[in-house]
């Protein structure tokens, strides 16, 4: 894998990688990849793409009903910091 | 070197469905932040979408108004990007079995636009940047979201305007969106480039997130001459993401986006494909309203000039109305002028919205029969319509009850005319003196002094008699 590829997919993370690391997740990858390759090389001829869950009828889906969500103490509890409701997250690079 | 505009058009309607697309809280807007989350729409590990059928119904409706192909088996994907106003990390939308494909759009210039498919998604959050810091409110988080992409037949600013328009007005007409473009519920993406006629086409920009009609042609319009200088001065244009400025009156580059690839799509692990009877999607199909275009070419054919047609047809409620009184006996121009004019205007002071109070289409069809008939003035009429909306009963009951039936009785007319003169002795003067249009006044004062019962022209002829020569 090129290091401009780990570069890219580091971007679209939004990630900032030092050398060492960079490195590292190209060691990761590969064997991802390299296990992608191995699935890839399956012979499948003739065979039906199986969906993971069973087809769903159009009964079997929820009702439009509403109720309401998780209390605002449970919301704070899980948030890390808000202000006015809001909950805070990282800013987002370039932005 | 003529040059040509392709412009596509993506744009986004959030369903006014009761819940969320994969879970149950509650589709709000303008609450506190963050007041209706909870485990499905907040991605917390563990919680498992289900899907809202309701929001899958609309969609369908939409498709088959615009006349597409609806999957026999639709399915959801995953799009993956990274963005904190997206919780999961991903965002399930549609890839390739989308609820419908194909289909177009009549606009009411003439021009049709082909539409390349109609997909169910969910929306993201609400992100704010504030001192260098970043806030979101997941009120939003999920509300399905519907996405409606045309072919690029769109060729000027001012038709990628109308399309988005009608498209809108079709969807409010759906019932699947009440369309409030003030809350951000209706927003477009834009992909415009410039090529000569019979080449291939140029590259293309593509303006993010407008939310208002006005914005769109405007950023268009913009990009249009941007690229045209470009081009003109033998520079490329290069393919990117540009962003609106309503302020400046600009485009101006946005960080570089994901490509397709980028998303990773993948079929999403947590749902099934799901299957949509054929026989229901007909069921459906045989319910649609009628199309507003067609509407708005029937009421043309009934006498209506064009503007005032396009008044009654913006809202389905206002042209459902019209058409009932229509069928109950009113004349098809006048009962349009009155419930764009009269009818309008007591709404905006308060009284209820057509089709929602006491006031019926009958009645409306009564009313203009009694004026057109005679039975009434229309300055009786006028008074009688307010009252009729309050819900104080029939127009026929009010003018009856409070005796507001015309002054059949000349000698009662000709007094009243008699007291406006000798209590108007100046605008009587003016008009001896030559200038007619004072008699205008003294027929207004009549009128007031009879409570409007007082025929118009007779109260003019009466008072020109009176006044001699």
């Amino acid at each position: 894998m090129e290091r401009e590829e780990i570069d890219h997919i580091a971007r679209l993370c939004r990630l900032e990688l030092t050398d060492a690391e960079a490195e590292r997740l190209r060691g990761d990858l590969e064997r991802i990849l390299e296990h992608g390759r191995r699935l890839g090389a399956l012979e499948l001829e003739g065979l039906q793409p199986s969906p993971l869950i069973p087809v769903m009828e159009l009964e079997g889906l929820r009702a439009d009903v509403a109720r309401p969500g998780l209390d605002p103490g449970q919301v704070a509890a899980i948030a890390p910091r808000q202000r006015a409701g809001r909950i805070e997250v990282p800013p987002v690079a370039g932005h | 070197m003529t040059l040509e505009t392709v412009i596509g058009l993506e744009v986004h309607v959030e369903l006014s469905t009761a819940s969320k697309m994969f879970c149950r809280c509650p589709v709000t807007f303008g609450d506190a932040p963050n007041t209706h989350v909870c485990p499905v729409c907040l991605g917390l590990p563990g919680a498992l979408p289900v899907p809202n059928r309701e929001a899958v119904e609309r969609t369908v409706r939409l498709g088959l108004m615009l006349g597409s192909t609806i999957g026999e088996t639709i399915r959801f994907d995953r799009k993956n990007y990274y963005y904190p106003d997206l919780p999961k990390s991903y965002q399930i939308s549609q890839l390739d079995a989308p609820v419908a494909t194909g289909g177009r759009l009549l606009l009411p210039d003439g021009s049709e636009v082909r539409i390349v498919r109609v997909h169910l998604e969910e929306d993201a959050g609400k992100l704010e940047h504030e001192d260098g810091r970043a806030w979101v409110d997941y009120n939003r988080s999920g509300v399905p979201l519907v996405e409606i992409v045309s072919a690029p037949d769109i060729r000027t600013p001012a038709q990628a305007r109308l399309y988005w328009e009608t498209l809108g007005r079709l969807v409010a007409y759906a019932g699947i969106s009440d369309v409030r473009m003030e809350e951000g519920s209706m927003r477009a993406d834009a992909n415009i480039s410039r090529h000569v006629p019979g080449t291939p086409l140029g590259p293309r920009t593509e303006i993010k997130n407008m939310n208002s009609f006005r914005a769109l042609e405007r950023a268009l319009a913009y990009e249009e001459e941007r690229q045209t200088r470009l081009i003109l001065a033998g520079e490329r244009v290069s393919q990117e993401t540009r962003g609106w400025n309503e302020e400046t009156g600009e485009t101006v580059e946005q960080r570089s986006k994901e490509e397709s690839q980028d998303y990773r799509y993948f079929p999403e692990p947590d749902l099934g494909p799901i299957r949509l009877d054929p026989g229901w999607v007909e069921g459906l199909r045989a319910s649609l309203p009628e199309l507003p275009t067609r509407r708005l070419e029937a009421l043309v054919a009934m006498g209506l000039d064009r503007e005032l047609a396009e008044l009654i047809t913006e809202r389905r409620s206002v042209a459902d109305f019209h058409q009932a009184a229509v069928a109950a006996g009113a004349p098809p121009v006048l009962a349009a002028q009155w419930i764009t004019g009269e009818v309008q205007r007591h709404v905006r002071q308060g009284l209820a919205p057509l089709g929602e109070g006491a006031f019926t289409p009958a009645m409306l069809a009564e009313l203009l029969q009694l004026l057109q008939s005679g039975r009434v003035t229309a300055a009786v009429a006028k008074e009688v319509l307010p009252l009729a909306m309050a819900g104080k009963g029939t127009p026929g009951e009010i003018v009856q009850a409070r005796n507001l039936s015309p002054i059949e009785d000349l000698s009662a007319v000709r007094a009243s005319c008699e007291r406006v003169i000798a209590a108007h002795p100046g605008p009587v003067q003016d008009y001896r003196g030559g200038k007619d249009r004072a008699i205008q006044f003294l027929v207004g004062q009549v009128m007031r002094e009879t409570r409007g019962r007082a025929r118009p022209q007779e109260v003019e002829a009466i008072l020109r008699g009176l006044l001699g020569p």
